[in-house]
């Protein structure tokens, strides 16, 4: 109580629900964990490289498929390829696409379905029209017709899946933005003389972080899953490079054979999906100030 | 023979912050024919108390923890769902506050009062039809036949109260709990329902017990009086007997609190020697609605919710705007304030005509002008702290130094009443008079010249009302504001306000100084709306 007081005292000045919701974070150790989990993730994934064991395309075709050992951890593939390698070089194919797709996503889709929702009328139904058009067309044909036009990239392949992701985002947040919008405090936003702009940012956005969070660490695993979708159809990675859904579609494969081929790349993914949802819940509760009393 | 006896009844509520003693140990009677009231502000555990009774409170997270409620000799509280079934709805039925919300859209009146009769006992249809078409007459539906097929939508809110009602007695019921089965109404239909609660009382020696936080209801209806407060009960008697020799001093902040006379003296607008001192002026505005038929082809339909207006704000009054639910008022406000276009009509501020305004033009107003809405739930953003939200006003439009913000942040506090202490709170670690007094500094903190408040009290208890009310007063005289008060309670309008406007089907249909308004209404619909106002308190001897 005492060092929450002093806490208090200190902090009393110009803390935002951000730096709020920073502290609230750390009072939750799940959520914490998952964090962790992640940024050893990131880092193992940035610093590949330079530290894995092997590389990620030499073929040792006598080896063959091994289990683990002590010179190969989490043993080979059939090619006789390292899979603690290949799956260190496939988590940066996987996070990355995970990452930016869905932040490409998150981005145009609040955006774009906070402005319809928010103004509403004409604005609005041109905009949803829009994003039903996309709907309609076959997100395949709308990715295979990027490629061809600009040519094959990682890169692009990344914007192409957030392009398509974005449409349900726009949805859900434009739903949210509608029904917000009726309530009295954004009312005394307008009355109070703030511009549009800074009434979505400020008053609606903060109020629908919510289901904003839950559909991204929904998103996430859907666009790790849509990559492998694609690489096994020929459009995104290729052989000999990899990624966590490569790794787990060939996984499934040789699974009667080579069980560790599967169980690795899953557990990895696995792993990952989990600390993504215990930071999204974590967050969400911190970002709402009456989830917390203390 | 009461017809329920309730003894030492006690239940909490287990939630994460601790347990709330909601209803502690409390123990009442009531007789047949006999209307038992249960007054208390929001939280004394008024509907819990009886809610529980009917095993109608959400478990968990609430417990009762011991207690019996004797009705016919079964105890209530220790009995098998399946007899509690055949008591609820049929023995003991119970009217709600919402008439709105406790009807199904979906199925009509009839369908949905045949289901009752049908579920409790074993009639077949025609004879259901003919007694709920009957029951719909007894409580003033006339035409019950044609009616039984037609939709909640069809019914205005106080019709639906009706059906409520008619829906509560098709079982011939012994016990009527009508919680707070009045608050949402207007107050001429409010006048309506309570002559039909109590001719039905006398037709059919129901016991009813009536909860409701508004006294002067009490004084009206009942015959026992049961004043709550923390879950206890803290005072019990007739009415009369409340009324005349109240006991507690609970009781008599309650009573005290309800505004039946007129505002200090020293609060009063004096008239200045000079005429032409309107700050607002306001000439033939109209406010239109799309209406709802309007196909491809059809000329489009228009609805008027303020109809040719003319009104002007004096230079430190109080202008009341009364009126009932759907009149126009609210909308009236807010095109006043430039939040809902206008569609003819002109505005003047300061003589400048502001209907016209581009965005630029229109932040400079609003800095001047202000608005304070009814809900103090809805009015603050739920995820910003009381410094965020004083604080964005006063950066947007400059009004302090940025060295002196926070300074400026705790003197607005201060001014509304609120400790600066809690300055990063968050609105819902507040209560309701709190929450108000926020927005009231949030309206106040860019040192406007007008203010709109539409409805600010209507959601308050009424010992929260009357503080909020002395605080309008004080910082209209101190600041030298101009306000308009928008509120369908007339005894709050008659309190405050310098003149007042009445307002009905989008038009002002009189405006006076508030003491002609009620002393002599010119208008044959003012004369209603005054005669319904609740019959005054007894009044009290002088202490």
């Amino acid at each position: 109580m005492t060092a929450n007081q002093t806490l208090r005292a200190d902090t009393i000045q110009g803390r935002s629900l951000w730096q709020d919701a920073i502290t609230r974070l750390r009072k939750n150790h799940l959520a914490m964990a998952g964090l962790v989990i992640l940024i050893i993730m990131v880092v193992v994934a940035l610093l590949t490289p330079w530290i894995a064991p092997y590389s990620y395309e030499v073929q040792d075709l006598d080896l063959g498929a091994s289990p683990p050992s002590a010179a190969h951890w989490l043993g080979t593939d059939t090619f006789g390829r390292d899979l603690l390698t290949r799956v260190m070089y496939g988590g940066r194919v996987s996070l990355a696409v995970g990452f930016i797709a869905t932040t490409v996503a998150l981005v145009i889709g609040v955006f774009w379905g906070a402005i319809a929702g928010y103004a509403g009328g004409r604005t609005d139904a041109f905009m949803m029209r829009l994003v039903d058009i996309l709907y309609a067309l076959p997100f395949m044909i709308f990715i295979i017709l990027l490629m061809v036009v600009f040519g094959r990239s990682i890169l692009l392949l990344f914007l192409a899946i957030g392009c398509v992701e974005w449409l349900t985002m726009a949805r859900i947040v434009r739903g949210q933005v509608l029904s917000l919008r009726q309530q009295e405090f954004v009312e005394a936003a307008v009355a109070m003389g703030l511009s549009p702009l800074t009434i979505i940012i400020r008053h609606i956005i903060p109020n629908i972080l919510g289901p904003i969070i839950v559909y991204v660490t929904l998103t996430i695993p859907s666009v790790m899953l849509l990559e492998a979708f694609l690489s096994f159809l020929g459009l995104g990675i290729q052989p000999p490079q990899s990624s966590w859904g490569l790794l787990i579609s060939y996984g499934v494969e040789t699974m009667e054979e080579y069980p560790w081929l599967l169980l690795y790349p899953g557990l990895v993914l696995s792993v990952t999906l989990f600390s993504l949802n215990f930071l999204g819940d974590g967050l969400r509760d911190a970002l709402d100030p009456k989830t917390s009393k203390d | 023979m009461p017809v329920l006896s309730v003894k030492n009844l006690t239940v909490n509520f287990y939630t994460r912050d601790g347990i709330v003693n909601a209803v502690k140990d409390v123990s009442y009677d009531v007789d047949a024919g006999e209307v038992l009231a249960i007054v208390g502000e929001s939280g004394s555990g008024k509907s819990v108390s009886s809610h529980a009774l009917l095993d109608l409170i959400a478990r968990p997270p609430g417990k009762i923890e011991s207690g019996h409620a004797y009705f016919n000799d079964i105890d209530l509280l220790n009995c098998s769902k399946q007899q509690m079934r055949s008591i609820r709805g049929n023995k003991i039925a119970m009217i709600f506050q919402d008439p709105m919300t406790s009807l199904n859209p979906y199925m009509t009146i009839g369908s949905q009062l045949i289901e009752v009769l049908t579920t409790h006992s074993v009639v077949d249809k025609k004879t259901a039809t003919l007694k709920a078409a009957h029951v719909l007459e007894e409580v003033g539906i006339s035409d019950g036949l044609k009616r039984l097929k037609q939709y909640p939508h069809e019914f205005s809110g106080g019709m639906r109260q009706r059906v409520m009602i008619a829906m509560a007695l098709l079982t011939e019921p012994e016990l009527l709990i009508a919680d707070e089965p009045t608050t949402a109404l207007d107050v001429t239909i409010q006048a309506q329902i309570f002559e039909l609660l109590h001719a039905l009382r006398k037709r059919y020696n129901i016991a009813i017990i009536f909860i409701t936080h508004d006294l002067a209801v009490v004084a009206q209806l009942a015959d026992r009086v049961l004043v709550m407060k923390d879950g206890a009960i803290v005072e019990q008697g007739t009415t009369a007997e409340i009324f005349a020799n109240t006991q507690h001093d609970y009781t008599k902040n309650l009573l005290a609190a309800i505004p039946n006379s007129q505002k200090p003296e020293q609060y009063r607008y004096q008239v200045p020697a000079h005429n032409n001192n309107s700050i607002l002026e306001i000439t033939k505005l109209t406010t239109r609605f799309p209406g709802l038929s309007s196909g491809l082809f059809q000329k489009k339909q228009y609805l008027n919710a303020v109809d040719n207006v003319d009104l002007s704000l004096k230079k430190g009054e109080i202008l009341g705007l009364v009126g009932e639910s759907g009149c126009g008022k609210s909308t009236l406000s807010k095109t006043i304030i430039q939040l809902i276009d206008s569609h003819e009509g002109s505005v003047k501020f300061e003589g400048e005509e502001i209907t016209s305004l581009d965005s630029k033009h229109l932040k400079r107003l609003r800095k001047d002008l202000q608005i304070i809405f009814q809900d103090p739930y809805a009015s603050l953003n739920p995820r910003m702290s009381v410094y965020d939200i004083l604080l964005e006003p006063l950066k947007l439009h400059q009004a302090a130094p940025k060295d002196q913000l926070d300074q400026r942040i705790k003197e607005l506090m201060r001014e509304v009443g609120l400790s600066p202490s809690d300055i990063r709170k968050y609105p819902h670690e507040f209560s309701g008079g709190q929450r108000q007094r926020i927005a009231i500094a949030r309206a106040l903190a860019v040192a406007p010249k007008v203010i709109v408040a539409d409805e600010p009290v209507s959601a308050l208890d009424v010992t929260i009302q009357a503080q909020i009310l002395d605080l309008f007063l004080q910082l209209v005289k101190r600041r030298g504001l101009s306000m308009i008060f928008v509120s369908h309670d007339l005894s709050v309008i008659r309190y405050l306000c310098d003149r007042t406007a009445v307002m009905s089907e989008g038009k002002i249909i009189e405006v006076d100084q508030t003491e002609t308004v009620f002393n002599h209404p010119k208008n044959v619909y003012t004369q209603k709306l005054i005669a319904a106002i609740p019959t005054e308190i007894p009044h009290q001897s002088p202490a």
